[in-house]
């Protein structure tokens, strides 16, 4: 996970409520054939995607979590050591913006500050029939340190930007933490449990993380 | 099939298809039909329109011969609903093919009887079958055939395709043939067709299908009442003269019945309750599909409530979700601890969850200490493969693509089968949770272990799963101390496990773990549930012609026959020597008493894990 040499390595992880468009941005994304006139069919549900910001390489391996947003159970094993994740609801579904909600207080309750969020209302192409306040939701991503943005997969609006948006959140977070001389690969509740001597190092720090 | 080759090619990422151009090299004309072949494709118009497309297999085997056209080297690219199914029943179910054999090298007509309902309902294919049986087939215009036969030889041959094509569906998915009443019908019309046509053989096959249909017909609404009395009984303990009936006969019945699965219907009742905001209820009797109004109607009259109501599961963590007036098949729906309410629409916010919904509040005394490992694996597994074959591969279509886009259509058996992963992950939760002393912890935390290594020697990779990720809750992860406790070679088997859970590059380790094995397996469904959800989402269904896109139903319908050969065998497990009374076990397994609320989940495990071993805690630092 660590940056070699100018290139850095992200695990994105997508969460939301179903049919919000997760799995619609991210093809639009990493194919960019949504929708289009030729037929494209898609076996591989991983996907990766190669930028450069500022002459600095950086690869996301994004992970959706596809028709399995019913098993909340899940949700750990692919948040788990992410650098980064998408939170996507639906503007016109004011319940998947509360779902939303329901995963920023997760994710900070378990992996804390070493993960960048970024909020994204999904579909704005369907403005006129909006269901969650824009005003709000702006100042809800701002309370809880993430960023906000607004795409429509279908028209391929902001789609791009919210990739480079996290990505770029993710490189200075990552060379802060760097100068930091703060390791990054220990993080959250993988870490916390893989080894009793970390438990050891601060058994005073555990009971307290659960309860933020 | 070979699996293993299967999940190497999940990696790939796909292929394209790019629609071919014109072709001037046209060797078929009659008035209205042309068919033009080209290198690579086929097209088949009709009226000048585009009605079938059909490109070159990339398979280098396929000899191509620019005389003669094979049909067999070409796959099905797009086309109309109705020409797709001429065409595949006029060319690929050649009485010379074994079937069996053949299907392994093509699955056309696998792949579309998986995927039809994404296209067309069932009227609509029973109709164009009962059409083709008579004649008419417009498709042969377009592939004449060279050969000299009589039309009476023709028509017999094509009689005897269309039966093979039936066994075939049935084959597949026998549920849908005593489910669906024009299915039904059809079958019933051509075996008296086939009795005046005089083919013996094909009538014979069919009057077996019909028999078998109406046999399960009379079976299902029996195990349905047991199904949902032992539900039933699961939500509300305290009832006890309600299931008295059947636990005799399910004594009787249990061994004989231990691997019988028989689907739930959507014409069939389920009785369950429910609540109004004071916390009373009633109980109600329903089919399947009732809808949400229909509900809501019942329950008016029956509290004699005039306002306008709402229904509404309410979960133990007070999280609320209202059903939409035409939601249907809402009850299998309900989260592990949730529980119907039926109230006016301004008690919505004022409503709290019933304290039952709580779960258990104490250290339960229960069998799982009594019984071996090995034991509730085995029942676990006999539980799980009951649920697993009782889904139709319809009702993945149906999850996947929006049950709403269905009409009538319910997806209970699936609802069941997918709720009990949540169950089980939450009873290792609540089991470890309520266990208030730190060796009964360890020891718990052993025993599900165990149990998930028997579950994965029985190739129950879903209950596998569910008690891996129970262990991994974030309330049992938190139990520093129990895990210090925990030995080595147990922390090593879990880790193990953990691994397999692992979704790197698309869950690669339990892919390569799992396409090694033959069947019968109890695989882990979401992970098939998201391979079609990323099949739908990528492509469209129809194209701007309105053909269906055949590549896409093909992927689809390649996860669904994966679904299909991990139950093309019978499960057969030895059983392992009882210790206790059969009926315990069987009851206990399908009646695990959870707390489904994470929040009192993390309380509780934060209380146990660290109040009662502070002592030990200083012993150890």
């Amino acid at each position: 996970m660590a940056s070699v040499a100018g290139r850095y390595q992200f695990k994105i992880v997508l969460l939301g409520e179903g049919c919000v468009g997760k799995t619609s941005l991210v093809l639009r994304y990493c194919q960019d054939k949504f929708n289009d006139k030729h037929l494209t069919t898609l076996q591989a549900s991983y996907l990766t995607k190669k930028l450069n910001i500022d002459g600095k390489r950086v690869g996301l391996s994004i992970w959706d979590t596809a028709g399995q947003e019913r098993f909340h159970a899940l949700g750990p094993i692919y948040y788990r050591d992410s650098n980064g994740a998408i939170l996507v609801y639906d503007i016109t579904d004011e319940d998947s913006f509360q779902k939303v909600k329901n995963w920023v207080k997760e994710l900070r309750k378990i992996l804390g500050d070493d993960i960048c969020l970024c909020i994204v209302g999904n579909k704005i192409d369907l403005e006129r029939d909006r269901h969650v306040d824009g005003a709000e939701a702006e100042a809800y991503a701002k309370s809880v340190g993430a960023k906000h943005l607004l795409a429509s997969a279908k028209l391929n609006k902001g789609v791009d930007e919210l990739f480079l948006e996290l990505a770029k959140a993710m490189v200075t977070a990552q060379d802060a933490s760097a100068s930091n001389g703060q390791s990054s690969g220990r993080r959250g509740a993988s870490s916390r449990k893989r080894g009793v001597e970390i438990v050891d190092e601060q058994p005073a720090g555990q009971p307290k993380k659960g309860c933020c | 099939m070979d699996l293993f080759r299967f999940f190497r090619s999940m990696y790939d990422v796909g292929c394209q298809f790019v629609k071919k151009e014109d072709s001037v090299d046209s060797k078929v004309t009659n008035q209205e039909t042309s068919t033009s072949f080209e290198k690579d494709s086929i097209i088949v118009r009709f009226d000048h329109k585009d009605v079938l497309i059909l490109d070159r297999k990339k398979d280098p085997s396929l000899v191509f011969s620019e005389n003669e056209v094979d049909p067999k080297c070409y796959d099905v690219t797009t086309g109309l609903p109705e020409t797709v199914l001429e065409y595949l029943l006029e060319t690929r179910l050649g009485n010379d093919d074994d079937s069996e054999g053949n299907s392994r090298v093509d699955t056309l007509v696998d792949d579309f009887l998986l995927t039809f309902p994404l296209f067309m309902n069932e009227e609509e294919l029973c109709s164009i079958l009962k059409r083709y049986y008579r004649g008419t087939v417009r498709i042969q215009h377009a592939f004449p055939s060279n050969e000299k036969k009589s039309p009476q030889d023709i028509g017999r041959k094509r009689k005897q395709r269309l039966v093979r094509f039936i066994l075939r569906w049935n084959k597949l998915s026998y549920h849908i043939f005593y489910e669906n009443e024009h299915v039904k019908q059809l079958l019933k019309g051509l075996v008296c067709d086939l009795e005046k046509d005089n083919l013996p053989d094909e009538l014979s096959l069919l009057e077996q299908v019909l028999d078998q249909t109406c046999n399960h017909s009379r079976f299902s609404n029996g195990y349905d009442d047991l199904m949902s009395s032992a539900l039933l009984e699961n939500k509300d303990s305290s009832d006890a003269n309600h299931s008295d009936k059947s636990r005799v006969s399910l004594d009787d019945e249990l061994m004989t019945r231990l691997n019988d699965c028989y689907p739930i219907k959507a014409c069939d009742n389920v009785i369950f309750q429910v609540y109004r905001s004071d916390h009373t209820y009633s109980k109600f009797r329903c089919r399947r599909d009732s809808t949400v109004r229909h509900i809501i109607k019942q329950c008016c009259e029956k509290w004699r409530i005039d306002d306008e109501c709402i229904l509404c599961e309410l979960k133990s963590n007070g999280e609320k979700q209202v059903f939409k007036y035409d939601d249907i098949g809402i009850v299998s729906r309900v989260s592990v601890n949730g529980r119907l309410f039926v109230i006016p629409k301004e008690e919505l916010d004022c409503l709290v969850p019933l304290p039952e919904q709580d779960g258990p509040e104490n250290e339960i005394h229960s069998s799982l200490t009594e019984l071996s490992a090995k034991e509730l694996a085995y029942h676990l597994t006999i539980y799980e493969n009951q649920l697993f074959r009782s889904v139709s591969v319809y009702e993945f279509l149906y999850h996947v693509f929006g049950v709403r886009n269905f009409p009538g259509k319910v997806t209970t058996n699936l609802d069941l089968f997918l709720n009990r992963l949540d169950e089980i992950q939450f009873w290792v939760a609540t089991e470890l949770a309520l266990a208030s002393h730190i060796s009964k912890r360890v020891q718990l935390m052993k025993k599900f272990i165990k149990i998930a290594a028997h579950c994965k020697d029985f190739k129950n990779w879903n209950t596998f799963f569910a008690i891996i990720l129970g262990l991994n809750n974030s309330a049992v992860s938190r139990m520093n101390h129990t895990w210090e406790r925990l030995p080595t070679k147990f922390r090593k088997m879990f880790d193990d496990f953990s691994g397999i859970l692992n979704p790197s590059r698309n869950h690669r380790v339990y892919r390569l773990s799992m396409g090694s094995l033959d069947p019968p397996i109890i695989p882990f469904l979401p992970l098939f549930i998201k391979d079609m959800t990323f099949a739908h989402e990528g492509s469209e269904t129809l194209t701007n012609d309105q053909l269906v896109n055949f590549t896409k139903m093909r992927l689809v319908a390649s996860t669904l026959r994966l679904i299909q050969f991990c139950r093309s065998n019978p499960l057969t497990v030895d059983p392992p020597t009882i210790s206790k009374g059969l009926r315990e076990v069987y009851k206990y397994v399908r009646q695990l008493q959870v707390i489904d609320n994470q929040e009192r989940l993390d309380q509780l495990a934060l209380d146990t894990d660290f109040k009662p071993s502070s002592p030990t805690k200083s012993q150890t630092l």
